[in-house]
């Protein structure tokens, strides 16, 4: 008699996961300076987490994308900002992202604004030398809350939410089949806790959710059922 | 200073990172090694179970031992042979080349299944662990997954199979060698006659494109060059094809379809299995059924 549970336990069988691992590349980070720096401030960033599967025998866990990168506030509302990625690197794929953010609407004091990042993503591989470039543009509304000063020292908390856009320039896929999906949206929110110098992010992303996660390669977990999938991403800034 | 200090460490840290060159090619075989094979003693996961109308005699299997050399090691590959060896030099022989997971024992109950195609050993059922599954050593590889199956064509031929009576058969990971084989056949032992695949994949990048929803190359994650799509238009031998319409792991249209597409050779069968998945085509479309299936295609 045909094991039901087979199949389930192929599609998270280490193969598959691991094919995943890359899989939604589109999801490997969260939201560059939602809040713009402040003129001419420097600061280095950091993140880790990626879209959520299951690692069977393991968890249900994030991809663990990481990246690292540095921003620079080139005017009072621009920001600009380049990151390099870390994990792709460990397998090979040399990944950049560089960006700018935009200040679009703010209120009077500062506690609720609109940004943009359009960004660029540059990949290519060692092996082969295939290079990809992704268009990527995000739009996020922020919103400060429970704003506080203790000991001389600003605590601002941030809540925002938006839609994460990538953009496919080719064509033609694997074998000559078309492509099909030429703008990957997500829409995502997030929180950051702005401690000074510090600031922390976290940010959930529903990747794609429009797209259906059935019969392929890759078990992704998602709210939405059969479509899309779940990203979870921390997010920590440092400013010099 | 402090930001040239942390541009040194950025720097430095990226400079070893990108010194890294993992791969994620271990990752597409889901190989098992073992000591030994259970065969009908195995209690491990299978998809398929078969009656006791379709055991194979113990007198007509056969635990084979291939030496091969490949990438620059020489590695014992195993096989199992159902069937009389005396047979392989006068009747069609069937080398069957299995999927990604686990080894032999995992697909016993196929061969099982294959081995009684048109009544008892009625055609001979080579399969072929690839390098690094069951008892067969090494890691395995595109390239010595390929050399494990010319090691059985090389085998066959030693012990008299012509070319015009091998049908060489790929389930899943196993369309890979099967298209290799049938879309080159100078480049090994034997050429086969005719070919089927089971589920097949298109590519090692439409794989990968699947689940990254991006066209992005397959050299980011994998170094293996599978391409069963492009392989098949080189095919010029008589195709089978199965595939199930509700397989939730290769999508028919994604994969099978494409590579059926693809084929040029002198005539091809196809088999859409409805609410077929992955594994269990043999079961939705009946055993009887499913063998006469190829049966009628061997024999045509």
């Amino acid at each position: 008699m045909f094991n039901q549970e087979f199949i389930q336990q192929i599609k998270i069988h280490k193969t598959l996961v691991f094919i995943g691992f890359f899989g939604f590349i589109t999801a490997c980070a969260p939201t560059r300076f939602v809040k713009p720096l402040e003129h001419k401030q420097h600061a280095v960033t950091a993140s880790f987490g990626g879209p959520v599967i299951n690692v069977p025998g393991i968890a249900t866990m994030p991809i663990p994308f990481t990246t690292i990168g540095y921003g620079y506030g080139l005017t009072p509302k621009t920001t600009v900002y380049g990151n390099f990625h870390t994990t792709s690197s460990v397998f090979g794929v040399v990944q950049f992202d560089f960006g700018t953010s935009h200040s679009i609407w703010k209120n009077e004091d500062n506690t609720k604004g609109v940004s943009i990042a359009p960004e660029l993503n540059f990949m290519i591989d060692v092996f082969e030398k295939r290079a990809s470039l992704y268009p990527q543009i995000d739009a996020n509304y922020y919103m400060d809350y429970h704003n506080k000063e203790k000991d001389g020292k600003s605590k601002v908390n941030y809540l925002y939410f938006g839609l994460n856009n990538w953009f496919e320039l080719r064509a033609e896929g694997a074998n000559g089949t078309k492509v099909k999906q030429h703008i990957i949206c997500s829409p995502q929110i997030g929180h950051t806790f702005d401690r000074g110098k510090w600031n922390y992010t976290l940010e959930a992303k529903i990747l794609a959710p429009y797209v259906s996660n059935e019969k392929i390669v890759v078990d992704y977990k998602s709210i939405l059922g059969n479509h899309g999938g779940l990203g979870l991403y921390f997010g920590v800034n440092y400013k010099l | 200073m402090k930001m040239k200090k942390i541009l040194f460490i950025g720097i430095s840290l990226v400079l070893v990172i990108a010194s890294c060159r993992k791969r994620l090619d271990d990752f597409l075989f889901n190989n098992v090694k073992a000591d030994q094979y259970l065969l009908d003693d195995y209690t491990g996961r299978i998809t398929l179970e078969v009656g006791s109308e379709y055991d194979v005699a113990d007198s007509m299997i056969h635990l084979i031992n291939i030496p091969i050399q490949s990438e620059g090691q020489n590695l014992n590959i195993s096989a199992l042979y159902t069937g009389e060896l005396s047979r392989i030099a006068v009747d069609t022989v069937i080398l069957y080349c299995h999927g990604t997971a686990d080894n032999i024992d995992f697909y016993w109950p196929r061969q099982k299944l294959y081995s009684n195609m048109g009544g008892k050993c009625r055609f001979g059922v080579l399969m072929v662990d690839y390098p690094g599954y069951g008892m067969s050593e090494g890691d395995p590889t595109e390239q010595n997954m390929y050399d494990a199956v010319n090691g059985a064509l090389q085998w066959l031929k030693d012990n008299g199979l012509t070319s015009d009576r091998l049908v060489i058969f790929g389930f899943s990971l196993g369309s890979a060698p099967t298209c290799e084989v049938a879309g080159n056949p100078t480049e090994f032992a034997l050429a086969p006659a005719k070919m089927i695949l089971e589920a097949p994949f298109a590519s090692a990048e439409k794989m990968i494109q699947d689940a990254s929803i991006l066209a992005l190359p397959s050299s980011y994650f994998v170094n293996v060059k599978i391409d069963n799509a492009e392989e098949i238009k080189k095919v010029n031998i008589p195709l089978l094809w199965i595939h199930g319409e509700a397989d939730s792991f290769l999508a028919i249209d994604k994969h099978g379809e494409i590579v059926y597409n693809n084929y040029q050779g002198p005539s091809k069968t196809a088999v859409r299995v409805p609410s077929g998945d992955h594994e269990d085509t043999p079961l939705i479309m009946g055993y009887p059924n499913y063998l006469s299936t190829i049966m009628n295609f061997i024999e045509q």
